[in-house]
């Protein structure tokens, strides 16, 4: 059986995007199974289908009002440089409201609506693929594996609004009185899951670069000293969940290839840039080719290991 | 090689402390290296020195005010049980100061000097055992590993302090250009170090129930989502140094011997209670007494 995984990573899902383009259209890789979190919860359900040119033009007609209904973020420019910073006023009236999060997602709901449309689900079903999207369920405490096999097409929108919900920043959703957030603050990369699901071979899709060692400035208030925290704490969780897909590949004796991103592509991939989602599906692209290159040339895989 | 890996876990080191007493003392356990991470990182120095009694007046007399210059809760009683809120006062203050944190920590700094003294420092230097706390480097995007060798004694207090920084509450350390915080945000249990550090025999005390107990209550506020946010992310980070932990042991063939905690001993662990403390202590010395008499006739088995 094989697997498509894809991780978590906002803004940088473009640059998956292309990556399982090539995979599907020129490689011609069937899957069996598909697993995401958070920004790949999104396109794996229209990767099913083969629906390639409707993730693009999801993902690179995007902007910030199609996900956020109160968006904390507000984009800066100094020079031709541009910054994304706290929209104070918005995140005060989130607040004065009495909500708990600092900015609400609700266009995101609709937008998942707008582009994976009931006959899509049912497609899905009928042809006995198996879509899985990861979700935290913060009430109890644990990360849940929601499969498209056991919802109906409503609930199942809602697992994947769920999984994209980078809380505080995005909505905080309760279902069947249980808060949900983010899959990615579980698990951001469920190659794991995928082999307990019975995969043989996954190709897993890292929106990271391999090596995660970078400078980052550490944010002069309270504010931004919190989110470097979460993305600090992020960062450590989705390098140990690659370790142990790696490992539990190795244990069970699973083919896995990886596809890092070559640069890191964004520090916040919470801004949703047209352009450079554009620039980075193409950039997926050409490196996923590149990669399958040196996957099938047996001599060169056995310098590099 | 034997070592002791001391989990994170606040107030809760205090069951940590009972269970290496036990290891201690009446086993007479020799570790050549001693691994903690936040509150693993105050217990291992005096456990390494065999000074249990020390540590344990220590463990089972601190208060908040002990840890904290400024605190950001107040702790209230509410139908017999304690409950936190945030100290909006000691926050806005601590704003107006131009910190970046909701709360300082500097007593806690001191509080490690006046116990952990130069003395015992050049002791536990001398006696060839290794001790490595945990710290993440903000900055740079990783964790370190901080080995007592290596040290001069005012730097090694600095890595124990930080070690125990739960930033955003207590305070987020300098050092050389670079900020710190609590070793928990990157590794909970460093299994793994332990065993590239050549150990063969891994005891781990983690202070955390093996499968999860509760159900967490829905948060109020905006600051109580993003402390359980922080919790449920932190607790995934132990589950998976323990997976991780498991599969490099049965890699170097080494033996990993685990201790949980068995109940769910409190859901605020920067609560500091002598009283309760002393009580876990107790309970993680009974404890470890009950698993190691249940598992010593495996032993005799196998010899």
């Amino acid at each position: 059986m094989r697997a498509l995984v894809i991780s978590g990573g906002g803004s940088k899902g473009a640059f998956a995007g292309g990556v399982a383009q090539y995979l599907i259209e020129h490689e011609k890789r069937e899957y069996d199974m598909y697993l995401g979190t958070s920004t790949g919860s999104l396109l794996i359900p229209l990767l099913a289908n083969n629906r390639v040119e409707k993730a693009y033009e999801m993902y690179t007609n995007v902007t910030q009002r199609k996900i956020f209904s109160n968006n904390p973020f507000i984009v800066r420019k100094k020079g031709d440089k541009e910054y994304v910073a706290i929209n104070y006023m918005n995140v005060l009236w989130q607040l004065l409201k009495r909500k708990r999060t600092f900015g609400e997602s609700k266009n995101l709901r609709k937008q998942i609506r707008k582009h994976f449309l009931e006959e899509d689900f049912d497609l899905i079903r009928a042809t006995g693929k198996e879509v899985v999207v990861t979700v935290s369920n913060l009430s109890k405490n644990r990360v849940e594996y929601k499969s498209i096999m056991d919802f109906d097409y409503e609930d199942f929108c809602d697992w994947i609004w769920m999984s994209c919900n980078y809380v505080p920043f995005m909505s905080l959703a309760k279902k069947d009185d249980f808060e949900y957030a983010d899959g990615g603050l579980g698990c951001v990369i469920p190659i794991r899951e995928a082999i307990k699901r019975g995969a043989s071979t996954v190709d897993a899709i890292i929106l990271e670069t391999e090596n995660m060692e970078h400078n980052k400035v550490v944010g002069k208030n309270p504010f931004s000293l919190m989110v470097n925290l979460y993305s600090f704490v992020l960062d450590q969780l989705e390098s140990r969940d690659v370790i142990e897909g790696k490992l539990a590949a190795m244990n069970k004796n699973v083919k896995l290839n990886t596809y890092f991103t070559p640069t890191r592509l964004t520090e916040n991939s919470l801004y949703f840039n047209k352009d450079l989602m554009r620039q980075w599906w193409a950039q997926g692209k050409t490196y996923a080719q590149d990669r399958v290159k040196i996957e099938q040339d047996p001599k060169r895989v056995g310098i590099a290991g | 090689m034997r070592a002791l890996v001391i989990s994170g876990g606040g107030s809760k080191g205090a069951f940590a402390g009972g269970v290496a007493q036990y290891l201690i003392q009446d086993l007479n356990r020799d570790y050549s290296m001693f691994l903690g991470a936040s509150t693993g990182s105050l217990l291992v120095n005096h456990l390494a020195l065999g000074d249990i009694e020390k540590i344990k007046n220590i463990y089972t007399s601190v208060t908040n005010e002990d840890i904290f210059d400024s605190c950001p809760f107040l702790i209230k009683y509410k139908h017999g049980s304690q409950h936190i809120s945030i100290n909006h006062l000691n926050v806005v203050r601590n704003f107006i100061r131009g910190s970046k944190t909701f709360g300082e920590s500097n007593n806690l700094r001191r509080l490690i000097e006046r116990t952990f003294t130069k003395e015992e420092f050049s002791a536990l230097r001398k006696l060839k055992k290794d001790v490595v706390v945990t710290v993440s480097n903000l900055s740079l995007n990783q964790v370190e590993y901080k080995s007592i060798m290596d040290f001069e004694y005012e730097e090694f207090c600095d890595w124990i302090w930080i070690s125990g920084n739960y930033t955003p509450f207590m305070s987020l350390v300098k050092v050389d250009g670079c900020e710190y915080a609590d070793g928990g945000l990157g590794t909970m249990v460093p299994i793994e170090e332990a065993i590239r550090r050549g150990a063969t025999e891994v005891d781990a005390v983690i202070l955390h129930t093996e499968i999860t107990q509760f159900n967490r209550m829905p948060s109020r506020n905006p600051f109580s989502l993003l402390t359980t946010m922080f919790s449920f992310m932190l607790d995934r980070i132990t589950y998976q140094n323990i997976r991780i932990g498991k599969f490099v042991a049965s890699h170097n063939n080494a033996i990993i011997n685990f201790y949980y905690t068995p109940t769910v001993l409190t859901t605020n662990s920067l609560i500091f209670d002598k009283q309760r403390m002393k009580s876990w202590w107790q309970s993680g010395y009974e404890f470890a007494k009950i698993k190691n008499s249940n598992t010593n006739q495996l032993n005799v088995d196998k010899q």
